[in-house]
């Protein structure tokens, strides 16, 4: 009996093991040119912002194209949205065309996942800002074209200025930790009521990175990794030098020297829409939260200050890619170029705000919508926009960093303490390298 | 002779026919993600990248040198030991208070204290994390009332792990209560009744009496909270994620295993730390049984 059980199991686990091997034939051949019969152009995405401005668009498109029938979008929050892609790309049960945020893509990118751009939507890309080839580039070739791109910027209460005696917005870095130390309020046992500026010390890994990068290192001149002067195509860690020294400083003194946020306060669009601190660096997205749960906030926007050693903040874009096993390719990248045309990007920023990516092309769209919103919409002169890479790495990167900031932060041995600030450095130098190890991609 | 043996065989049928479509359902749920989790353990193999390539022991050796599951595992260990004892002895007193003499709207009272075990995880943390927060948190409110300092129980680092053991020890103590309230009912009576004769005081009843008698009991929920608390996750998740807190302050070892397979797609490190965390359990599972035996 114990010998029919035996035979079972291991009948059980060879047909699941062989049952993995199926799925690459069930997929049909796609549709590469114009076709004879009605289509359903399929779209997912995580911005309702978006959803309503191609639905608004299907129309024009379908004067060009009017065997598409449809065109249907499946809207998911982006936690949704960025699970999903990790079971369906690999799967290849995928819709015709994805919008996704480039720091969420690049790992997709660099699998195979999504189809080179064709010379056409090459062009596309060469109109628009250098910036975003950053982005798109990986081995040479572009995948995506940029469809709603935005960049860090802060927000402001005004009220909370007006009440410290503050005039204007801080241009530099001085003058915002002037500023975020005039307006931090202290509770009777000394922590903090309202802060002066709500610093990201935790949550999700790649957020806390990516405000680490903002604030921190792309104002002291520095990025997280730096590309081999030999090997092109390879990386090493970008901050293990004075530049990240500065900015893990910076952190480390606005939080026990300057005392302008602690660990307990509310933080970002919550605190600022509650009114609980007078500087929040954050996307342009976050001015829906505050509109509708901070609505008696006074407040405005304005770029990234001038840092100790660069003015830089980084750009942010939701890209259109052409999945490898999407069906209707033609259409998918026709749409992708009707949608990124000129006058569509123009039309997507004097009527929902926003920004376009094109060279040439007047941000004030933007404002007009909301006034409110201008440092969304203009990028000061000499102000320079880094975008995040295509490399394997980097989402690893990006993660197993933020894992290690927390900590950090919260290690009040570390004010005044250099030796230990580079110590600290040093560690996250080698998790940086390590990763780079790991794919390949290192190199000093 | 013959009939016999028919009726033999076909007994054997019809319960083999009955068995076999809980024992496939049993291999697929249960034996082969385990027998696939092992073979994983052994090989590079990323969630979003197709191909996997033979690394022998590669993964274990990453995860036991890696200083983030090391501190994983510290936390782990500090947390489910706390729990542990916690709600083991907190169990027993209420089964003991239960059992006791009857009061009114007992059965009342013994619905509130077994209600947080059927209460889903999430909703339960959520609820805690609002008593837990610094500014608006009812528990720093009572302290301040109290012209104490407010606690910042969930962003900081040195005092996070025990609100988790805090939530742990409220949802598992009704559960405890409940087989510790059972394993009291089967105490033979006569035992007590003696005692009192002998002059013994509640404090002595209780130490001789009831507590070696609810070993076997004391044994199996211990190893059941155990297995539960070693596995903990989702208060830890739940309580500490988020840009309102330090978010992932507080890693545990399954968060580590979470973190390894689903966001760095490193399926074969995932699997290494989920077999290194079992052996764990069956060690400590086995270590507890050969203790409580020496004992006997």
């Amino acid at each position: 009996m114990k010998k029919f059980f035996l035979v079972l199991l291991v009948a059980m686990t060879a047909f699941f093991a062989f049952a993995n091997g199926g799925n690459e034939a069930a997929t049909t051949a796609p549709k590469a040119e114009r076709s004879n019969s009605p289509v359903t152009l399929t779209l997912w995405n995580s911005s309702q912002t978006m959803v309503d401005f191609y639905e608004a668009i299907f129309p024009e498109f379908q004067k060009l194209y009017p065997e598409v029938e449809k065109l249907d979008i499946l809207y998911m929050p982006i936690a949704d949205f960025v699970k999903k892609l990790a079971v369906v790309l690999p799967a290849g049960d995928v819709p015709d065309i994805m919008e996704i945020e480039d720091s969420w893509a690049t790992q997709y990118v660099t699998a195979g996942y999504f189809d080179p751009n064709t010379d056409e939507l090459n062009a596309i890309v060469d109109q628009m800002q250098p910036a975003f080839k950053g982005c798109l580039t990986y081995n040479g070739q572009m995948w995506g074209v940029p469809s709603a791109p935005f960049n860090e910027i802060m927000f402001y209460n005004l009220d909370m200025m007006a009440e410290a005696g503050i005039d204007h917005l801080p241009e530099t870095y001085e003058e915002l930790i002037e500023d975020a130390i005039k307006m931090t309020k202290k509770n009777a046992d000394g922590s903090i009521d309202v802060s002066g500026f709500s610093m990201r010390l935790g949550g999700n890994p790649s957020g806390t990175t990516q405000k680490f990068w903002v604030l921190g290192l792309l104002a002291n001149g520095v990025d997280i990794y730096e590309e081999s002067k030999t090997q092109p195509g390879k990386y090493h860690c970008g901050f293990d030098n004075e530049g990240g020294f500065n900015a893990l400083k910076l952190y480390i003194d606005m939080l026990y020297k300057y005392q302008v946020d602690d660990s307990a306060s509310l933080k970002d669009t919550a605190a600022f829409s509650a009114g609980k601190t007078a500087i929040n660096m954050r996307e342009p997205s976050s001015s829906v939260s505050i509109q509708k749960n901070g609505p008696d906030i006074n407040w405005t926007t304005g770029p990234m200050p001038k840092g100790p050693a660069a003015h830089q903040t980084f750009l942010i874009t939701l890209n259109l890619y052409i999945p490898r096993d999407g069906q209707n390719k033609f259409y998918a990248r026709e749409f992708v170029k009707f949608a990124t045309s000129r006058e569509n990007f123009e039309k997507q920023v004097r009527e929902r705000g926003g920004m376009s990516p094109y060279v040439d092309c007047g941000l004030t769209g933007g404002v007009e919508v909301d006034p409110r919103m201008v440092g969304a919409y203009t990028i000061p002169e000499g102000m320079t926009l880094k975008s995040v890479p295509v490399q394997n790495a980097y989402d690893q990167v990006q993660i197993r960093i933020g894992e290690m900031l927390p900590e950090i932060f919260a290690d009040k041995s570390l004010a005044g303490n250099d030796e230990a600030i580079w110590a600290k450095l040093h560690e996250m130098a080698k998790v940086v390298n390590d990763a780079y190890k790991e794919y390949d991609e290192y190199a000093e | 002779m013959k009939q016999l043996n028919k009726q033999k065989t076909q007994n054997y049928i019809f319960a083999y026919s009955i068995l076999i479509p809980i024992m496939a359902l049993f291999t697929i749920i249960r034996f082969y993600p385990i027998i696939s989790t092992f073979i994983t353990s052994f090989y590079k193999k990323s969630m979003i990248r197709p191909g996997q390539t033979f690394i022998g022991l590669e993964n274990y050796i990453y995860v036991l040198k890696d200083p983030e599951f090391l501190k994983a595992f510290g936390n782990t260990a500090f947390i489910a030991f706390f729990s542990v004892v916690l709600s083991v002895i907190f169990g027993l007193f209420l089964a003991v208070k239960v059992n006791g003499k009857s009061i009114k709207g007992m059965s009342i009272f013994q619905t509130l204290l077994f209600l947080p075990v059927i209460v889903s995880m999430v909703p339960a943390t959520l609820m805690w994390q609002l008593l837990f927060d610094f500014n608006v948190g009812a528990i720093n409110y009572i302290l301040k009332a109290m012209s104490l300092k407010p606690v910042n129980w969930i962003n900081d680092i040195r005092i996070v792990r025990w609100p988790i053991i805090i939530i742990s020890v409220w949802k598992e103590m009704g559960y405890n209560m409940m087989i510790f309230y059972v394993g009291l009912k089967a105490i033979n009576k006569e035992l007590y009744e003696s005692a009192d004769m002998d002059g013994a005081n509640g404090w002595q009843k209780f130490r001789y009496i009831t507590v070696p008698q609810l070993k076997p009991v004391t044994l199996f929920v211990s190893v059941i909270s155990i297995i539960k608390f070693v596995k903990v996750f989702t208060q830890a998740i739940v309580l500490t994620s988020g840009s309102q807190s330090a978010g992932n302050i507080l890693k545990t070892a399954v968060y580590y295993i979470y973190q390894q397979g689903f966001a760095l797609h490193s399926m074969g490190r995932a699997s290494a730390a989920s077999i290194i965390l079992l052996v764990i359990v069956l060690v400590l599972t086995w270590l507890q049984m050969m203790i409580s035996k020496e004992k006997d």
